[in-house]
């Protein structure tokens, strides 16, 4: 089976399309980087991809407002070669600056009024935070997202996950495999040669005699935890009618929550978001932004307390541009 | 002239101040600004709703912090100026759809000159003309291709400027508005404030000022015939803060040539010479005459250079093998794997901090990031480190000495700067501290650092004879002249005036650009297209071009150089700072495919020479020469000098705390309590840093594994841990030390302590303690006298003498003397402060340790109730180095097999607070029993090198270090002394009292 060919545009500013090319190759992905300059003078490469993805960054500084000057260049001439691709079948993500440019170009929520409903705007905080958050999957009908539960059991076996990226120096390594079974192979560089036997001298979290992960805030299987750093992440909707026509419309995909299911708690929600809005996808689902960022999610030690919890299965990040891989094979 | 047109004429020539000509090259700069008449519009972009207005809300929070809490609002809106021929329809929609958001903004507009009288007081705030505004570029960028989209001529609108707008709500007077436009929201070296309500009524600038034209004249300065005196006299009043056996050996050196120097070539060797670029105290002989070195008794000791002998020696001496790059470059490399290599470099941006912190500081990582792209043929910023030294931000306004900026607002100011720049480049700021103290009031210290990756066969490079020099990314301007030398005074009461145009503000986005191009042409599939790069930093072009060329020679054409504005005089471009610039040297076989690639990024790339091969800096304009230097001279032609240093104990400080590592934060030694413990977590400088570490961004590029914040109870970590190569599990610790509260009893303890700290830093999170490199950054007084300079050699000693028994080579270092401030006696008097301040001698050691394997890292959140806390002790002093060493070693092992399950660095605060900080981490307890016998001294104060470790039972009593207490499920901390004092408090109590909300500014 041939690999999911994604584009990953980059532009002035655009700074995390490294990671962002690594998390889809990790997920099973062929992505290629692509300056926007590149897809200006020729469009009709999108048309080779199956996803083009719009990763963070302050594209153009963020000048005039986050995301803007990107979306105006996106809007003035490849707005019908975007439509023309998602009715196809093809997929676009945004994360985090993407996010902001997919709204600010009125991709999303998308129709025909789309951008006089939403927007993406400065933190309730008003400066730059970072941290994690904890979101739920409010949709059923976007690709990125309607697996998660189904991929979570899957990866059991493998599924989705299709290491690469070893050059000859570094012996295989499977990022998705528990830190358990891992912990005790093969660095080359390791000059210590106690540290490769097992038992007490392995550093994983059993041998540490520390509880499963369920007993110290186990990830829940239709939530997922990744991080949020931006200034300009608040989503702000025109009026109560446009957030019940979201909700109810299957447009809202993911939601921040706290532990008791809140939406509107700061900082569970970090910015201020109406109705807890942390990712929003169009009628399609395939066109799905987010202001967290899955693309630093994609390892078990990208997790705040990974140093205190065993943790099962791929990694919140991953699960995200798994799906993707696993719908558009 | 009205104020207004003076004030704009004078920033116009380059922040000449008109009531104060200033010279450059001999010729007062007072051409009229040519202005020009076309119409500008206004336009002004709000909130639709005040609950969106985050950021005036932040305003009003620090109006009320000077006592006007009368304020009820402060509402904020962005404003653009736009000049050029549109109709009011066009104006109205490009504002609407572009400028505006349709949700969440409104806007109103008019013709500039046609201010509407204001319903409620307000100000704006202008950049000064010719002052960097990266906004306006992009903006205008998008103005053109919206006008071309909709079928206007795109030169319809030909320049924009941004500005901000404020509306006081509640305000009662012109004079509080004064107040709250100059403490608040406009930095007068870089902006202009326009206040209206209550009577004043500011003109707006009447139309887009345009710099003055400088016509081509070529100037000698004419030096032969001065006195001593005149000398000294033409040093200060040019600002080249040469000494008078400097500019002896210059006047010399042109006597023998029969001529008289240009502007340009005194310049060049201003900068070159200065402190900043040569650091010639650290290169100067010294006899020191003092106490011993860690031990009792009077010695003179000579060094033939203090940096030498001392810091470079104890590299020299240890001769790692995994030491590919040390001091010859902008940064030092080390070995990381076969393939790749990490480089690392701190750096300090001080003085333009203490003028402007938000530019200062943003420009100083800015600067330092330049230094790993120019290190080799160019490595891949991966992480930056922050330290600030500042005075505490509660300082008492009515102290505040004239034109010195308030504590709180440098602290918010140079966060946001870090902040700003770092996060837009996308690079994690991943580490650092912030240490208060009140001497750093006039003198803040703003220290940047920068990891970079680096292929191991990308670190040689060599500039060849004919090959072109390019110059890349961010156009040349009027900012940042005299930085390098600005940096080498001493501040005055008078330096914000007078060095404003030293200041910068920075453009991240352009770095990034010049990043990305850089790494193409690095990688390019035909090979490194470029034979050598450098940043173009301190002193600008001169600096990067002459040690670029120091030994081949280089011909400039400076008429070449690609400027922001037409006008600039040749010396202006040579030695001007601007932001965003890196120089290579690219043989001329690969020219075309080099300007390719960074046209193809839309970075501009010119070639402005080439290297030549004769040792002469010869530089032309327009044909003419301007300036022809002697390589050998302008490198090697600065007198040596022979120093006297002297050092002698402090009486009152030398008894108990001599040679030991005590003192810190001055703990009792009596009865301590819940109280004592409570306050100790609240003191500035343990207190937790929340509020700036979640303003950076410490997770880009995705290669974090130990963040700065850890555990569910967002404890301090000791240290950072980063995979740099996504495909391995090899990692890097990055941590520092830094104990200036030592220096005054004695600053050979101090450097040892600081280089102590650094270490266990790294080895609490896992690295290894035998593949660890350290920077050394002093920052210290004025070193014209013997007792200063006496410290600084016994820092420079103590940092040797402890990194050579810890086996930690320095890679790469940087020093900031002469931070001292200056004021009048009656001011002094008046603020109960001294007339001459200096900040205490103060050493940043800075640690990049290997870790073998980032999933054996451990963090120092408590993991598991019914475990063990270990407590790994030794004394820190010349006679016990090794042991302590032996103790670090011992502490590596236990974290690197899996055996420690948490591990803290006893720091500021002492025992209690460390076990404290890894409860709050956890929100887990601990019951702790501490034999006071344990310590030579207090129990709140960190005594010796100190580690507080958790371990499973068995591990615990495995290993030989004695049990202190043990892990509770039950949050809270319960502290027993001596089977006596007793401490006794709550999880939740502990962290309320550690989140000081006096560093939480809004």
């Amino acid at each position: 089976m041939s690999r999911v060919p994604v584009l990953v545009l980059r532009t002035a500013g655009i700074n995390c399309d490294e990671e962002t090319m690594y998390a889809w190759r990790l997920a099973g992905a062929d992505p290629a980087l692509v300056h926007v300059n590149r897809l200006a003078e020729n469009p009709g490469m999108i048309d080779d991809h199956a996803i083009l993805t719009i990763p963070g960054g302050f594209s153009y500084g963020d000048d005039i407002a986050a995301g803007s000057i990107l979306a105006q260049r996106l809007a003035c001439g490849l707005t019908d070669r975007l439509s023309a691709f998602v009715d196809r079948g093809g997929g676009i993500l945004g994360i985090c600056n993407g996010f902001q440019v997919l709204v600010k170009a009125g991709l999303l929520p998308g129709g025909p009024d789309g951008r006089a409903k939403v927007t993406v705007t400065y933190n309730d905080s008003a400066k730059f935070e970072a941290r994690w958050v904890r979101l739920e999957v409010s949709t059923d009908r976007c690709p990125f997202l309607a697996r998660v539960l189904a991929t979570r059991s899957n990866t059991e076996d493998g599924e989705g996950v299709k290491p690469h990226r070893q050059s000859s120096a570094e012996p295989t390594r499977n990022p998705t495999r528990p830190r358990d079974s891992d912990g005790v192979e093969d660095d080359p560089h390791r000059e210590d040669d106690a540290l490769n036997c097992d038992g007490t001298n392995t550093a994983h979290a059993a041998s540490r005699g520390l509880k499963p992960a369920a007993q110290v805030g186990a990830p829940n299987p239709t939530h997922l935890e990744m991080p949020v750093e931006h200034a300009e992440g608040k989503v702000v909707v025109a009026n109560g009618d446009v957030l019940d026509e979201l909700t109810g419309g299957g447009f809202v995909a993911l939601r921040y929550v706290d532990a008791d299911g809140q939406t509107d708690v700061y900082p569970a929600n970090p910015n201020g978001s109406d109705g807890g809005i942390a990712g929003l996808c169009d009628a399609t689902g395939r066109i799905f932004g987010l202001m967290p960022h899955p693309d630093r999610a994609f390892e078990h030690t990208h997790h705040p307390h990974w140093t205190r919890r065993q943790s099962d299965g791929p990694p919140d990040g991953l699960v995200v541009f798994q799906n993707a891989v696993a719908h558009w094979s | 002239m009205p104020p207004g047109n003076r004030k704009i004429l004078a920033a116009v020539c380059g922040a000449v101040s008109a009531a104060r000509p200033r010279f450059f090259g001999g010729v007062a700069l007072m051409v009229e600004p040519q202005v020009d008449t076309g119409l500008y519009w206004h336009i002004v972009v709000s909130p639709r709703d005040p609950r969106l207005d985050g950021a005036g809300r932040g305003i009003r929070a620090d109006v009320v912090q000077l006592g006007l809490d009368h304020i009820e609002a402060v509402r904020s809106s962005k404003v653009y100026l736009l000049r050029g021929h549109l109709s009011r329809g066009e104006v109205e929609q490009l504002a609407q759809t572009l400028l505006t958001d349709p949700v969440a903004e409104v806007c109103t507009f008019g013709p500039g000159l046609t201010d509407r009288p204001e319903a409620v007081a307000a100000i704006e705030v202008h950049s000064l003309p010719g002052v960097m505004d990266p906004v306006s570029i992009s903006t205008l960028d998008a103005v053109r291709r919206w006008l071309r989209s909709r079928g206007v001529a795109e030169d319809a609108v030909d320049a924009v400027r941004t500005a901000r707008r404020y509306e006081i709500v509640g305000a009662r007077s012109a004079d509080e508005l004064e107040t709250i436009a100059l403490r608040v929201l406009a930095n007068k070296c870089i902006e202009s404030p326009y206040v209206r309500g209550f009577g004043r009524d500011d003109a707006l600038p009447a139309a887009f000022p345009e710099p003055p034209v400088a016509p081509f004249e070529l100037r000698h300065v004419p030096i032969r015939s001065l006195s001593d005196q005149e000398l000294q006299r033409l040093s200060r009043d040019r600002h080249l803060f040469l000494s008078l056996g400097e500019m002896r050996a210059i006047v010399d050196h042109f006597a023998d040539l029969g001529r008289e120097p240009t502007d340009l070539e005194i310049e060049t060797l201003a900068q070159t010479w200065s402190e900043h670029c040569v650091h010639k105290t650290f290169k100067s002989e010294i006899e020191y005459r003092g106490e011993d070195f860690g031990k009792t008794g009077e010695v003179t000791v000579r060094f033939a250079s203090l940096f030498g002998d001392t810091i470079a020696r104890t590299t020299r001496r240890l001769d790692r093998d995994w030491c590919l790059s040390v001091f010859v470059d902008n940064a030092g490399v080390i070995a990381f794997d076969d393939e790749f290599g990490i480089a690392f470099k701190a750096e300090t941006h001080n003085h333009p901090s203490a003028i402007e912190p938000y530019g200062g500081a943003a420009t100083g990582i800015g600067g330092c990031i330049r230094d790993i792209m120019g290190c080799g043929l160019g490595a891949k910023p991966i992480a930056s480190t922050d330290v600030f030294c500042l005075a505490p931000p509660d300082f008492d306004h009515a102290r505040l000495p004239k034109d010195v900026l308030h504590p709180r607002r440098v602290y918010k100011g140079v966060v946001r700067g870090v902040r700003d720049y770092g996060n837009r480049m996308g690079i994690p700021t991943v580490n650092g501290a912030i240490y208060f103290d009140e001497r750093y009031l006039a003198n803040p210290l703003v220290f940047v650092g920068c990891v970079g990756i680096i292929p191991r066969d990308r670190i040689e490079k060599a500039p060849h004879t004919g090959d072109k020099i390019v110059v890349a990314g961010g156009r040349t301007g009027r900012d940042g002249i005299h930085g390098a030398t600005f940096s080498s005074a001493e501040l005055t009461d008078t330096h914000a005036d007078e060095f404003s145009h030293a200041v910068q503000i920075g453009n991240a986005i352009e770095e990034k650009k010049v990043l990305d191009a850089m790494l193409l042409a690095r990688d390019h599939p035909s090979g490194c297209l470029y034979s050598a790069v450098t940043d173009c930093g301190a002193g600008g072009l001169s600096s990067a071009v002459g040690e670029m060329g120091e030994t081949l020679g280089a011909v400039v054409d400076l008429e070449t150089v690609p400027l922001k504005y037409s006008g600039l005089r040749y010396d202006e471009i040579w030695i001007s700072e601007a932001q965003e610039r890196m120089v290579f040297s690219v043989p001329p076989e690969n020219l075309d495919k080099m300007l390719r690639v960074f046209a193809d990024e839309d970075v501009e790339a010119t070639v402005i020479g080439e290297f030549a091969s004769d040792g002469m800096l010869h530089v032309r304009y327009d044909g003419t020469t301007v300036g022809q230097l002697d390589m050998r001279f302008l490198h090697d032609g600065l007198p040596k000098t022979v120093r006297k240093a002297t050092w002698k104990r402090p009486v009152a400080l030398s008894t108990k705390d001599g040679g030991t590592g005590n003192g810190r934060g001055g703990g009792s030694t009596g009865g301590v309590t819940t109280d004592d413990l409570l306050a100790a977590l609240g003191e500035f400088n343990t207190a937790s840093k929340e509020w700036v570490i979640r303003q950076y961004d410490h997770e880009v590029q995705g290669r974090s594994v130990v963040k700065p914040l850890v555990g569910p109870g967002d404890g301090p970590s000791d240290a950072a841990v980063l995979r740099p190569r996504y495909e391995s599990n090899r990692g890097i610790a990055i941590g520092c030390g830094l104990c200036p509260e030592l220096t005054e009893i004695d600053p050979y303890v101090m450097a040892v302590a600081a280089v102590d700290e650094a270490l266990r830093n790294v080895v609490c999170v896992g690295a290894d303690p035998h593949h660890t490199a350290i920077l050394d950054n002093f920052c210290w007084g004025k070193c014209d006298t013997e007792e200063t300079l006496g410290a600084l050699v016994r820092a420079c000693r103590g940092a040797a003498d402890a990194a050579e028994c810890y086996g930690l080579p320095f890679i790469s270092g940087k020093d900031s003397l002469n931070n001292e401030f200056s004021q009048s006696e009656e001011d002094a008097r008046r603020l109960g402060l001294p007339v001459q301040m200096a900040i205490p001698g103060t050493l940043l050691i800075s640690a990049l340790g290997i870790v073998d394997d980032v999933r054996r890292a451990v963090t120092m959140d408590l993991k598991q109730p019914g475990s063990c806390l270990v407590l790994a002790s030794a004394p820190v002093d010349r006679v016990g180095l090794e042991v302590a060493r032996d103790l670090h070693h011992r502490v590596a092992k236990l974290v690197r097999t899996g055996a420690v399950l948490a591990s803290h660095d006893v720091s500021d605060g002492g025992l209690a607070v460390a076990i404290a900080e890894m409860c709050i981490a956890s929100k887990l307890g601990a019951t702790v029993e501490i034999d006071r016998s344990v310590f030579a001294d207090s129990i709140l104060a960190n005594v010796q090198t100190t580690y507080v470790l958790e371990m499973r039972e068995d591990a615990a009593n495995e290993c030989g270090l004695p049990i202190i207490g043990r892990v509770d499920g039950d949050p809270s901390l319960r502290i027993t002394i001596d089977s006596a004092d007793k401490i006794e408090c709550s999880i939740d109590a502990l962290a309320s009292a550690w989140r000081s909300e006096a560093l939480h500014a809004q």
